[in-house]
Order: C-alpha cells, then structure tokens, then sequence
C-alpha cells in the first residue's frame, strides 16, 4: 500500500468511526434512559402529583404541567423580540448596528445558563420578593431570544433573492417584501427554529434552580412557585429513596421525548424550506 | 406564513393568553358585622354569637372592673398574646395584638406593677392592673374591648343593684389568612416536611411548599425575604445574623442523627467511639484491621484492606453536625480540622450531598463515610453503633437520637445535642430548625401571611410531632416544645403579638 492509501483509508476509518461513536453515543443515552425509565411509566405518573417522600406511589404532573407552562410562556415572551431582531439583521446585513445585535446575540448565547438564574434570582426573585414560574420564564426567555434571532436570521437568508428581486421589481414596499415574501416563505424555517429554540430551554435545570424553585403541588398560577421535568429530576435522583429515583429515570425519558419530538418536528418544518429553495 | 406554522403559533398564543389569565382570586373582604358575646359574672358559662361556650375561669368584678381570663380574650376575640417575664419567670407584663382592621394590630401592653399601659407606643392609664388568680392571668375587659371598637353594656341584678352579666357587641375583623406558603432550606427534615406539609394540607387546606436547597441556600432564601420560612440544620452564625438585619427564631422541629457507613463484606454493625473516628478521618487510622478498631469489636473479624474516607464536598448542615461532634468529644480534632458547613478534610474523597457520600462508600469497598440516619435507612445501609460519653454503645434511631434533646436546654434553642450527657442518647444528634423573623411586618409581609405562619409553627410543634416517629426522625421531647411555644409566642407583627 503506498503511503498515499494508507492516510486515504486511516483518515476515512477516523471519519467514520467518529460518526459512528456520535450515533453510538446517542443510542446508548436514549436506550439507557429508555430501559431505565420506561418500567416505571404508568397512569399514575403522568396524573398524580408526587406523594410525600418515602411513600410509594405519586408521579409528576405537577412538573409536566410546569415544564409546557413556562416553556411557553417564556417562547411567548422571546419570540416577538428574537423573531424582530432576526428580520432586522437579516434585512439589514453589513449595517454596523446590524452586526452589533447579531454580534450581543452570539454572546447572549454564550452565556452560561447558570449565569442566567442567578440573573433572573438577582432582579426577580428578590425583588418580587417571592419565587415564580413567571420569573422563570422571563429568566428562559433570554436564553431564548438570541437563538431565534439567529435562527430567523439563517432562514432569512435562505430565502433566493431572486424571489425578492422580483417582488421589488413589481414595485412592492420593503415592509410588503419583507412580509409577504420573506416572511411567508421561511414561515415553516422560523417556526421550526422557535422549536429547536423551545426544545433548548425545555431541557434547562440551572435557571429554574434559582427562580422556579419548584413545587410538589400542581400548579397553574405562573406567579407562584412552580416544578418543572429537569428539577424533577434533580431532586429525585439526589433523594435517599429509591422510588424517586426510578422516577426520576422515568421523567428524564418522558423529557428526552418531549425535547426529540420538538427537535424531530423542527427538521420536518425545515426540510420543508430547503424543498422551496430548491 | 404557512398553514402549519400559523396554526401552531396560534395555538401557543391562545394558550398563553389563557393562562396569563391565571390569577389567584383574591377573595372580597366580608362586609363588617358583629359578634355579641354575653359574659355572666362568676360563671365560666358565656354566649358567643348565640352559642354557649365554657370559659376556664369565670370573670369577676373588682374594684367595679370585670375581670376576663387572657385566654378567652385570645380564643373569642381574636387576640395574639404574649408574656413578658422577670427573671424568676414571674409574669411582669402582658402584651396584646387586637386586630382592629384586616391588616393591622393594635399594640397593647399592660402592666401587672403599673395602671399605666401602653397603647401603640402612647401611655393610657388605667384604673386597675391585670391581676393574677390560680395561676391565670384576668384582664380588665372593657378597656380591651374598647379598644378594639366594641361596645360594652353591663347589665345590673335589678333586686340588688350589682351588675350581673356584661353584653359586649363586638365588630367582627376577618383576617384573609393565605392558603400557600413556601419554605427552603436544609435536605436533611426533606422527607419529613415533605410529609408533615402534606398532613397540613389535608387536615387545614394550607399548601407549604418546601424545597431542600440546603441550609446555606435556606438561610440565604431567608435574608433575601424570597421565603416565608428558611430551615437549617446549624444555626445562624455571627456574620449571619448581621446579614439578616433583624432578629431571626430558631424553631427545632425535630433531632436528627449523623450515623457512619461504609462498605465491607458481609455488612457487619461495627462499634466506634469519637476518638477512633476521628483518627480514621484524621487518617491516623489507615487500614480496617488496626488494633484501634479491632479492639471496639471483638468478635468481628475485620479484612486487612486500607480504610477510604468520604466526606461531603458541598457546604452542608450533617458536616457541621459531624464535625462539631469530633470536636466536642476530641480536643485533637478541634485544633487540627476544626467544625463548621465544609472543614478542610485532612484525607479522603468528597461526594456531593447525601447521595454523592452514599454513593461513594458503595462503590469502594473498605470505604467510610457519614450520612444522615433517614438517608442511611431508605438506601438500606449498615450503620456504626456508637460510644456516648456515658460509654454505652448506642444503635441511631429515632427514640436514642430524640434522648440527645433531655439535657438543660437554652431558651433560645440554639444549642448543640452532640455528645449529650443523657446515657442513653445517640451521640452524633442535633437539632434541625425553621428560621423565621421575630418580627413578621417586613419587604410588604401581611397580618395574614404572619398568622399563617404562627399557625403552621405551632402545629408542627405539636400535632405534628406524631409524623416524625413514622419517619426515623427523633420527636421534640416536651421541654423543648414548650420552650419552642413561647419563641413562636413571641412573634410580632408591627411589634404586637400575632394572634393564633
């Protein structure tokens, strides 16, 4: 074998091993969350608050309801300003302030989540002198925003200018352009990144720490303390009784669902977008 | 946009709507009304609202003032009381909180040496004192009930001219007492608040929340006034209490246990005293078979396999209990490590939390560590028995760890139960507590928050107690009850008692 092979195939077996331990990775995550928490899944568990501590029985509806709660409620806040931001900077391309906002939203991104709770506890919590589901939302929603901004920005720009050529060429407002033509065609793009965006802060455990503080009760007041799937998680699988941290394997499964299905129904909407472009 | 997506943002955005919507409803204040309470003079038989109710002691005139026993006051007229007392425990003063609208009290203070009292902060005097009779204390009752707007009509015995019965028609203040609450702190009472929160729950409708951040985070909860509770497993220190910027209770709801676990074969109940503890953890005591340990278990074979210290790595209530109990019973360990949250460990692994210790020990075999005893029994793990300073080799539960509490107790409470003097007391044992501010009108507290709180006290105190048996957790033996009670009876809102 020359010289010249022998880095071809060692360089081709990396690659490919490296794939492989990519996907290996995953299936062995999903498959032992799987295994361990799919034994525990009953009626009980998704309808039942939790039962005081070292009593069987109980599940965690009160964490179900919370997560959708304050995902929500914190995509609903995020949205508007991170959709808004990505429209400007995607419109906006090579303005200077265009660059400063994509350049705060990159590092908004990069700031650590734990960083974030502490922020929202900071200017919340204490102030409103109380823990809410509220300020947990508020304190997601600033993970939120600067990965939508982004978002809408890339899919934006996936709209063919030829496209938007042609609709100036017919003598359309930018605002017109912008909003029937832009917009409409990367409409199912921009959603699928609010679920790519949903999916992420879904999934978070160190801001809620700090401002949603967690309930055992089923909660439906967004000003008051509110549980949520990862703090579930959290408490259950540092608790001295085995019965919670099976239950905790089993609301780890039901979150890795939830978040896959939000990340599954994200690449359909985008799979969408690349057919119009193409 | 495409169908799908304005389908779906439309949906999230109804959904949204719908529960921004979500407010508590506050409920109205009732309309004002009154209450007419009919006393009769030297019968403990009296009417309220046109039921009959029995007194402990029967009002009577002296001096031309009636006389009404405190309780009743407290009981029927909504009032918070408390004492003030000398050092021989003698009563020297009585302070009330009358509630003379739905969110305030009015601070009276009477005097059992003075005519003179105190009426939000102005003197009033009096023309008698509160007296004393068979051990209670009787207050003058028209000038209470005047205070608190009522009228009062003394009725006269027309064959001999002398009043018979007093009619007081009194305006009824309804407090809105809130049906949620929220805690947080030590993880170590986690279970058996998490119970004793569901009891309340069930029995009163008052929805607790507590959540086991850790002491550190309970007390920080409480300074930032984010809680109506914090709980920790060591009492506020020095630099603490000035952080909190106002007087804070410590209310014990139970005694817990440290207990030492660890991992070898066939699981055999090892005996330990507190010096051989602290050597091994010292790192004096290296392997399992020294002579030290072996000599504390005669007949327990014990493997030639070196020894592997745990400790927590986080700051935490069950390290300040441990340590402090090795520096109480070994002067060595005090001057080379030192108590406090998070020492500096001479040797060994730290694991975070209860678990992370449990886990530890589990996994390496010929490994130590300490946990707390309800950890240590709902993971099923082996537990030392320990040597108390009377040298009786206790087994941790509930009842020897309950026995730590039998020892002169401080009225403040704040004291360690390590290495009690009772025989029979597990040694490694303290007090958990609920930390409250003294005075409850603080960051736009309401009366009702204040009253809510009281309650849930003093039921813990009491009716709860039965929970911690069922848990592992020593019960409050009765004089620390009592003298937990009147720390709880202390508290103000707005500087007068809280009524019950």
């Amino acid at each position: 074998m020359t010289p010249r092979k022998l880095k071809n195939s060692v360089m081709g077996f990396l690659v490919a091993a490296s794939a492989v331990l990519l996907i290996a990775v995953l299936v062995v995550i999903v498959w032992h969350i799987f295994i361990s928490g799919v034994k525990y899944l009953n009626w009980n568990f998704f309808t039942k608050a939790p039962a005081p501590m070292g009593e069987s029985g109980g599940g965690v509806f009160n964490a179900i309801v919370g997560t959708f709660l304050i995902t929500l409620v914190a995509a609903a806040i995020g949205t508007p300003f991170g959709m808004f931001a990505g429209i400007y900077v995607a419109e906006h391309r090579g303005r200077r302030f265009a660059d400063v906002v994509r350049l705060c939203a990159d590092a908004l991104q990069g700031v650590p989540s734990i960083v974030i709770g502490i922020f929202g506890y900071t200017f919340l919590v204490v102030r409103f002198r109380s823990y809410s589901a509220l300020s947990a939302s508020i304190a997601l929603a600033f993970m939120f925003v600067p990965t939508t901004t982004r978002v809408t920005e890339e899919v934006l720009n996936l709209v063919p200018s030829g496209l938007k050529e042609a609709a100036y060429a017919l003598g359309a407002r930018q605002s017109s352009v912008v909003w029937n033509v832009s917009i409409k065609t990367a409409a199912a793009g921009i959603t699928s990144g609010l679920l790519t965006s949903m999916a992420r802060i879904a999934g978070e455990t160190a801001p809620l720490l700090f401002t949603a503080f967690g309930s055992r009760y089923v909660e439906w007041n967004m000003l008051r303390p509110m549980s949520a799937l990862p703090l579930q998680i959290f408490i259950y699988a540092g608790s001295p009784y085995p019965a919670l941290q099976q239950q905790a394997w089993s609301a780890a499964f039901v979150l890795v669902l939830l978040i896959l299905l939000l990340q599954y129904s994200a690449k359909h909407l985008i799979a969408r977008v690349l057919r119009v472009k193409a | 946009m495409s169908a799908a997506g304005r389908r779906i943002l439309s949906t999230a955005l109804v959904v949204l709507v719908t529960v921004g919507l979500v407010v508590p409803g506050a409920h109205a204040a009732s309309a004002a009304s009154t209450k007419t309470i009919v006393l009769t003079i030297d019968s403990t038989v009296a009417t309220v609202a046109g039921s009959r109710v029995t007194l402990d002691a029967a009002p009577f005139i002296v001096d031309g003032r009636t006389m009404l026993p405190v309780r009743f006051i407290a009981d029927v007229m909504g009032a918070g009381v408390s004492f003030t007392t000398r050092a021989n425990g003698s009563v020297s003063q009585v302070n009330l909180g009358l509630p003379d609208s739905p969110t305030t009290l009015k601070a009276v203070t009477l005097s059992l040496e003075s005519t003179t009292a105190i009426v939000d902060g102005q003197a009033v005097t009096l023309d008698t004192t509160p007296v004393i009779r068979q051990g209670r204390t009787f207050l003058p009752i028209r000038f209470i009930a005047e205070q608190l707007g009522a009228k009062v009509t003394p009725v006269a015995d027309p064959s001999t001219g002398r009043t018979k019965s007093v009619t007081i028609v009194l305006p009824v203040v309804s407090v809105q007492v809130p049906t949620q609450m929220s805690g947080a702190g030590a993880t170590f009472p986690l279970p058996l608040y998490t119970k004793m929160f569901d009891v309340y729950n069930g029995s009163v409708g008052v929805r607790v929340n507590y959540q086991g951040i850790g002491s550190g985070g309970g007390i920080k909860a409480l300074t930032d006034k984010t809680v109506d509770f914090g709980a920790s497993d060591a009492f506020l220190t020095v630099t603490e209490t000035a952080s909190m910027g106002a007087p804070v209770l410590h209310i014990p709801t139970c005694v817990g246990a440290v207990v030492l676990t660890y991992s070898l074969d066939g699981n055999p109940t090892l005996r330990l005293d507190a010096r051989t503890v602290s050597d091994i953890f010292l790192g004096t005591i290296t392997r399992w078979n020294d002579s030290r340990i072996a000599a504390l278990n005669p007949g327990i074979t014990l493997p030639d396999l070196s020894i592997t210290t745990v400790h927590r790595s986080d700051g935490s209530g069950t390290t300040s209990i441990f340590t402090n109990y090795l520096a109480v019973a070994v002067p060595e360990w005090k001057s080379k490590v030192g108590a406090g949250k998070s020492v500096s460990w001479p040797v060994g692994l730290g694991g975070k939390g209860n678990d992370g210790v449990a886990g530890l020990v589990s996994q390496n075999k010929g490994a130590i560590g300490y946990v707390e005893l309800v950890y240590a029994i709902g993971s099923k793990l082996p537990y030392a028995t320990m040597r108390n300073s009377s040298g009786n080799f206790i087994v941790a539960s509930l009842a020897s760890s309950g026995r730590a509490a039998q020892i002169q107790l401080p009225d403040d409470l704040k004291v360690f139960l390590m290495n009690s003097s009772d025989p029979q007391a597990y040694p490694i044992a303290a007090f958990t507590w609920l930390l409250v501010y003294r005075e409850q009108k603080y960051a736009g507290r309401t009366l009702g928050q204040a009253i809510a709180l009281k309650r849930l006290l003093n039921w813990m105190l009491t009716t709860a107690q039965s929970v911690n048996e069922g848990l592992g957790y020593g019960t409050l033996p009765g004089a620390a009850v009592s003298k937990a009670q009147t720390l709880v009876r202390s508290m103000t809102y707005g500087g007068a008692p809280i009524p019950d």
